[in-house]
């Protein structure tokens, strides 16, 4: 027990070192470098569809690589591929397990995935020869349940689990090629770097890592939020990212620097962050909200520079399209929406 | 062998839909047959000089009176449904109708045998084969009679003309069997589609029917229905976007005037610790399944069951003016159940029953994991009355008696001295005397001082069911408990979802024979019309969706996504309408003067048809795309033309339009050329009208281009025709008008001046000509018709079956989020998945951690008066707060946390309690640790969230928890009203830490407590702690955020 009291006497003091050691090294805050910036001024979206199908809480949205379909799941226990110009289910896809809590759209636009509680990862083929949709793969590993999967393409994806870890699947032999080891909470969220070499992840333990997806190690730790970190998303230029927390503040943290750049809060906001995404630019950064609500940050300035609110209930997931031309939310009162 | 005889019946049910089909036509058929033959036969005997005519009057009457007599019989749905009849009278018609036309129509038989033959292949309810051997013998018939005639004739013997004959005469065997082809092809589809709709409609409604009644079993009707409609309301007014819902939904009622009955098993707890899980499961169910049956047979509704204690109130949902009177029957009822176990076992357990009528709440709180229950103050003195009871009697308040009037006896009850709580709200009670079998009495009586009163608080402000009765000395006998379970087996009492059980057996049974002769009726009924459609109006005409004579839908919308549709078939069309176009250029050039004309209009007709076919054919079959390299949903920039023309109804009828009209044209045009040639003739021809003796050349000229003009009509008539589904008035419009014109155009250009060549001399030759070209009109309007009506009714079908469907799968989906949110995931998978729910169900896990949480303070701040409606608005606080932690649950985090219910204000929670596999001790422990965690992680959310309530709505809450780890045994109890559940000394624990806490703090055991100190988590010793039933614990406090406030 002593020797446990020292160890750990031991890395707070070398969490506390490496706390001055940033503190050291910055030299100006955000707020300041970006004070001549130009105001971006309110920023006003609309409804433009509200897709309905879904009869439970939607968990998990995420948009195809066209920036026209878009992926959705939802407790009732389907999946549905909607396409968002028209509003029409492209498929429904019903689940084995109706717990179903991240879903994902391939670049290719072949292959979506999902996974929930049943702690599987579950890659269903869109386009088969006999036209109807299947499951392709079942990716069962993880000993908790599965918080977010991404593809890096038709054979390669990446999940985050409740058991901490994180994990690159070969999709074809269905094994797991790397297992990404080091948080102490459950990892709630993971994103993915524009050139797919790297990602970073959110979990439990309040901290976000990054990793090496080839070498299969944590490069990089970033602390700081005081709570859950549910949701992570990359600065389009690959540089930097952004954190949604429970402890109902959003940070951008620079990779280059090491640092946390920015804190996106306000005082009354006092709810936990479900999801994170940049605008195409990166100028702007949208957060949903346990509050209902979705709310739209000047991420330069951090100013909050507008609100998306329409949902009944929590908002959930949110997703910018490729494009940029559009923002998907989902929300637990059973629909999705498409603004701009 | 079942798909074997399934498919067996679905091909005979496909066989007769295709024949009724086929009746129907057969009727239009000889229908117009009929009528023409009558028409002609009448206007003979009117116009034609009787003693000349013999010959014609007296074939006519023949084929008329035929005609008429298969009609007649046809009327007749025996005969019309024989085979034997069918083929019979075909082939009688066939022949009847080919010699008439022999005899009578000579050299002008092709185009009533045109009409013949087209009707030999579509329209008569014969085979293939032999509609195809019927027609050949035909064709034969007459080219041999032609030739015959040709050879015997030296002067007008035009052989040229034998080659436009056959080709019309081919032409409308092609026609005939393209028409059958595509008519067929479609039906088969029809067919085919509404099978695995219904199929598949069927299916899911005995899913749906099964949740819905694994639900029901669950939770009372109206309050299923209630929450159902809310769902639907919610989903459907999606749009809305401001709904300010400052609360929650509570589905909470009001009943005045009930009557609350709580029931004891006194010295339950000893049994219980002797018993095996699956023993202990079985136990309580047959008990409890017992207890319902009795609760049945007086009309009380069971509302919970916790731990050992059983509540029922009658005059619920219905009131019931004798709801007293059934209660204590109930009672008494219940007391000689517990007195067979008694006297079985030989261990002293036995019923303590309060019994107290006023006014509950009653319904469901929060979001998850619902229990109907009641509240209110009276509830909460039911519960006392039974607390202090006296074991083996029935304890009635005064409010009870009063409705009992004198039909029981009673004795003062003296509950005062027995319970606090009725001393302090001077509660008079009453004892109900046994009405009969003293004996047993005085066995009772004597045998059981008034037992040690158990420690229990059953109120509404929940001090937690799970008393621990304390042992009140040793068990008498030994082993008791397989001997308890052997006893209360012999009961019979249902098991849980029983009912579900025999109706999936049920089920079952029917989908391999029932539901599919449900199927095959839903088909039948749909698919196949009324029998005696005879021109197919029949039905239409009742029909409230199409329009009787145009056949549109009335709907406006369904009429525009009809008329959208894709057709996947107008390339065949297309190419069929070029092959008649062949046909008819090859007639052409054999027998029309070959000049620039007739090539000028030809050739480009026939270049642009082409264009037209290899733009329809152009697509996927010819050069399959490269899959998935272009999503589908990309701008149509390279979608083939074939797709485009199939997809675009404007570019299609655009595209039949020039093809009809092309082919129409080149049916007449080379007039043009004509009409130079025969100025002269015309003028004699003026001349020449009245006499009869045609010049040799002139004669021949007219006589080899007429019919070739005549046929080429007919064939354009065909092209328009074979546009299947184009809408069959534009068709019908367009066919008449070429008809008129032509005829006109005929009559104008003096072709119809040659002489007779048939039987009706009296009738001028453009009159027959039109009469003839009419029938043919007539023939293909009916076709279209019939293939419009099909095609529309099927298309009306499938819609309607598409929001069938649509509706059952929501209800189904509905139902399924309901039952999953009263039962644990893995629970109602077990029973919705396994057939064999006779087994119970119940497992044992080593490892479990129980919670319970309870507002103290909740039970100062309820209170019934009219203000706040006699309660419900104070429930509807608790509702908010129960809602507030059951939306904790949601997070991932806390996955692995179970609600099991909420008793009054105390929440209760376990967690770990996954199916199946126990892991190793390495797992194990990590594991344990994990869940603890959680729990400890929750119960922290739940004062973050209680503190947000108290600040919103200025109350001072605070939360109690007590927390224990160890084994449990988790089961499904009740019959009636099937139940989750967790068991066991871990869970009584759990509740003595919550009881015997301080509001604020969290409570656990030692053991817990290492844990949790391992995981990092500070504790503090409260030191010793008295814990009724269990003696003195060391117990520890987690230490919290909130400790100081």
């Amino acid at each position: 027990m002593n020797e446990l009291d020292s160890l750990r006497q031991e890395a707070e003091t070398l969490k506390n070192a490496i706390r001055d050691a940033r503190k050291a090294a910055c030299d100006t805050s955000l707020v300041q470098a970006t004070a001549s910036l130009e105001p971006i001024g309110r920023v006003q979206m609309r409804t433009r569809r509200t897709l309905r199908g879904h009869l439970a809480k939607i968990y998990a949205m995420h948009w195809g690589s066209d920036s026209r379909n878009l992926v959705s799941a939802s407790q009732d226990g389907k999946l549905i591929v909607w396409d968002s110009h028209t509003t029409n289910k492209v498929h429904a896809i019903p689940l084995r397990s109706s717990w179903v809590m991240t879903c994902a759209y391939a670049p290719s636009g072949s292959y979506v995935a999902c996974g929930g509680l049943d702690n599987i990862c579950s890659i269903y083929s869109l386009k088969t020869r006999e036209g109807n949709v299947r499951v392709s793969r079942e990716l069962p590993g993880h000993t908790g349940y599965l918080s977010c999967c991404r593809f890096l393409d038709d054979n390669q994806i990446v999940t985050s689990s409740g058991d901490m870890s994180c994990a690159l699947w070969d999709i074809e032999t269905g094994q797991q090629v790397t297992s990404f080891l080091g948080h102490t909470g459950d990892v709630m969220s993971l994103s993915l770097s524009p050139d797919m070499r790297t990602f970073v992840s959110g979990a439990c333990d309040a901290s976000a890592k990054l990793w090496d997806i080839r070498e299969g190690l944590c490069k990089q730790t970033f602390p700081g939020h005081e709570s859950d970190i549910n949701a992570v998303t990359f600065f389009p230029n690959g540089y930097a990212f952004a954190t949604g927390s429970d402890d109902a503040t959003c940070r951008l943290f620079d990779i280059r620097a090491d640092q946390e750049l920015a804190m996106y809060s306000h005082d009354n906001i006092i709810c936990g962050i479900t999801s994170v995404a940049f605008s195409k630019s990166g100028r702007l950064l949208l957060a949903g909200y346990d509050d209902f609500n979705c709310n739209v940050w000047d991420s330069m300035k951090t100013e909050r520079a507008g609100i998306l609110a329409g949902h009944d209930n929590r908002v959930s997931c949110l997703g910018v399209t490729e494009n940029g031309m559009a923002v998907g939310t989902g929300s637990w009162d059973s629909f999705l929406r498409i603004w701009n | 062998m079942q798909d074997q005889v399934d498919g067996m019946e679905l091909e005979t049910l496909y066989q007769r839909y295709c024949i009724r089909l086929k009746h129907a036509l057969f009727l239009s058929c000889l229908s117009v047959a009929a009528a023409t033959s009558a028409g002609l036969l009448i206007t003979t005997c009117v116009m034609e000089d009787l003693t000349i005519g013999l010959l014609p009057i007296t074939t006519m009457s023949i084929l008329t009176f035929a005609l008429f007599c298969i009609l007649l019989a046809s009327q007749f749905p025996i005969i019309l449904e024989s085979d034997a009849w069918a083929l019979v009278s075909s082939l009688l018609i066939a022949v009847i109708v080919t010699t008439s036309i022999l005899l009578l129509g000579q050299r002008h038989a092709p185009l009533p045998l045109f009409a013949l033959l087209l009707a030999i292949h579509t329209m008569l309810p014969l085979s293939r084969a032999v509609a195809l051997a019927l027609a050949a013998v035909v064709t034969a018939a007459y080219m041999g009679w032609s030739i015959a005639d040709r050879v015997n004739d030296e002067r007008h013997s035009h052989y040229l003309q034998l080659i436009p004959e056959c080709v019309l005469l081919v032409t409308a065997s092609c026609t005939g069997l393209y028409y059958r082809h595509m008519t067929e092809a479609a039906h088969r589809r029809t067919f085919v589609g509404t099978r695995t709709c219904i199929e598949s409609r069927v299916k899911l409604e005995c899913e749906k029917e099964q949740q819905e009644q694994l639900l029901l079993s669950v939770i009372p009707a109206y309050i299923a229905a209630e929450v159902k409609r809310s769902i639907m309301l919610k989903m459907a007014d999606a749009c809305n976007e401001h709904s300010n819902r400052s609360f929650h939904e509570m589905y909470v009622q009001r009943h005045n005037n009930v009557s609350i009955l709580y029931a004891d098993i006194v010295n339950f707890t000893p049994l219980s610790e002797q018993l095996s899980a699956s023993d202990l499961v079985k136990t309580l169910n047959e008990l409890f399944g017992r207890f319902d049956q009795i609760a049945q047979d007086n009309q009380c509704m069971r509302i919970k069951i916790l731990g050992d204690c059983y509540y029922c109130v009658s005059g619920l949902p219905v009131s019931r003016p004798n709801h007293a009177y059934n209660c204590v029957n109930m009672g008494l009822q219940m007391i000689e159940a517990i007195r067979f176990v008694r006297e079985a076992t030989g261990f002293n357990v036995d019923m303590r029953i309060g019994i107290h009528t006023g006014n509950v709440l009653c319904g469901v709180l929060g979001l998850r994991k619902w229990q109907f229950d009641v509240w209110s103050d009276d509830v909460t003195l039911a519960n006392h009355m039974e607390s202090g009871g006296i074991a083996g009697r029935v304890h009635i308040t005064r409010a009870t008696l009063h409705q009992l009037g004198d039909r029981f006896q009673v004795e003062p009850g003296d509950g005062i001295g027995r319970e606090s709580y009725l001393a302090d709200h001077k509660i008079e009670t009453f004892l109900i005397v046994p009405p009969k079998k003293p004996e047993s009495e005085a066995q009772n009586g004597n045998a059981k001082p008034p037992l040690a009163l158990s420690d229990r608080h059953n109120s509404i402000c929940g001090d937690g069911m799970y008393g621990m009765a304390t042992p009140s000395g040793p068990p008498t006998r030994s082993r008791p408990s397989s001997k308890m379970t052997k006893y209360v087996e012999c009961w019979g009492a249902d098991k849980p979802f029983a009912n579900i059980a025999e109706s999936t057996l049920a089920k079952n049974i029917e989908l391999t024979s029932g539901s599919y002769q449900k199927t095959l009726a839903m088909i039948e009924s749909n698919l196949l019309p009324d029998r005696n459609t005879c021109l197919e109006c029949k039905k239409s005409w009742n029909s409230e969706d199409l329009h009787p004579a145009l056949l549109w839908f009335r709907n406006r919308k369904i009429e525009n996504e009809y008329r959208s549709q894709p057709d996947a078939e107008f390339r065949c069309y297309i190419a069929f309408a070029s092959c008649v176009f062949l046909a008819m250029c090859i007639m052409q050039v054999a027998t029309i003067p070959r000049t620039i004309v007739l090539y000028g209009t030809l050739a480009p007709t026939f270049v642009v048809l082409t264009v037209f076919v290899y733009l329809c054919w152009l697509d996927g079959c010819c050069s399959p795309r490269p899959p998935s390299d272009t999503p589908a949903d990309e701008p149509g920039a390279c979608s083939p033309p074939g797709e485009v023309v199939t997809g675009s109804r404007c570019l299609r009828l655009a595209i039949f339009l020039v093809s009809v009209v092309l082919i129409s044209a080149c049916a007449a045009v080379t007039l043009v050329d004509y009409q130079p040639v025969l100025i002269p003739v015309a003028s004699e021809g003026v001349v020449r009208k009245n006499g009869t003796n045609a010049t040799e050349e002139e004669g021949e000229h007219s006589m080899e281009t007429l019919p070739t003009y005549l046929y080429s009509s007919v064939l354009s008539l065909a092209a328009i025709s074979v546009f299947l589904r184009m809408g069959f008035l534009l068709k019908l419009c367009l066919m008449v008008a070429s008809v008129i014109i032509h005829i006109i155009l005929y009559r104008y250009m003096d072709l119809f001046n040659d002489p007779h060549y048939d039987k009706f001399s009296a009738i001028p030759l453009e009159v027959k000509s039109a009469l003839v070209l009419t029938v043919v009109v007539i023939f293909f309007h009916i076709l279209d018709r019939q293939i419009e009506f099909t095609s529309r009714t099927d298309y009306l079908w499938k819609a309607k079956l598409k929001v069938e469907q649509e509706e059952v799968e929501t209800m189904r989906g509905i139902n399924k989020i309901l039952l999953e949110n009263i039962l644990p995931a893995h629970v109602a998978e077990h029973f919705l998945a396994s057939r064999d729910t006779q087994e119970l169900y119940h497992e044992r896990y080593s490892c479990i951690a129980v919670m319970f949480a309870s507002i103290p303070n909740y039970k100062e701040f309820y209170d019934e008066s009219d203000v706040n409606k006699q309660g419900l608005e104070c429930l509807r606080l608790l509702n908010e707060i129960i809602c507030e932690f059951d939306k904790l649950l949601l997070k991932p985090k806390f996955s692995c946390i179970e609600k099991i219910k909420t008793i009054g204000s105390t929440y209760m929670l376990a967690s770990g309690l996954r199916p199946g596999e126990e892991e190793n001790s390495t797992e194990a422990s990590r594991k344990e640790e994990h869940i603890i965690v959680a729990l400890v992680d929750f119960a922290v959310s739940l004062m973050t969230s209680l503190d947000q309530i108290n600040r919103d709505a200025f109350q001072r809450f605070k939360l109690r928890v007590g927390l224990n780890h160890g084994a449990v045994i988790a089961g499904v109890v009740g019959a009636q009203k099937p139940q989750y559940d967790i068991w066991g000394n871990t869970v009584n624990v759990a509740s003595r830490m919550d009881s015997c806490g301080i509001m604020g703090r969290i409570q656990v055991t030692e053991e817990t407590a290492k844990i949790l100190m391992n995981a990092g988590y500070p504790c503090e010793c409260r030191g010793m702690t008295y814990v009724k039933g269990k003696g003195n614990l060391t117990t520890y406090f987690v230490k919290t955020p909130f400790d100081d406030k």
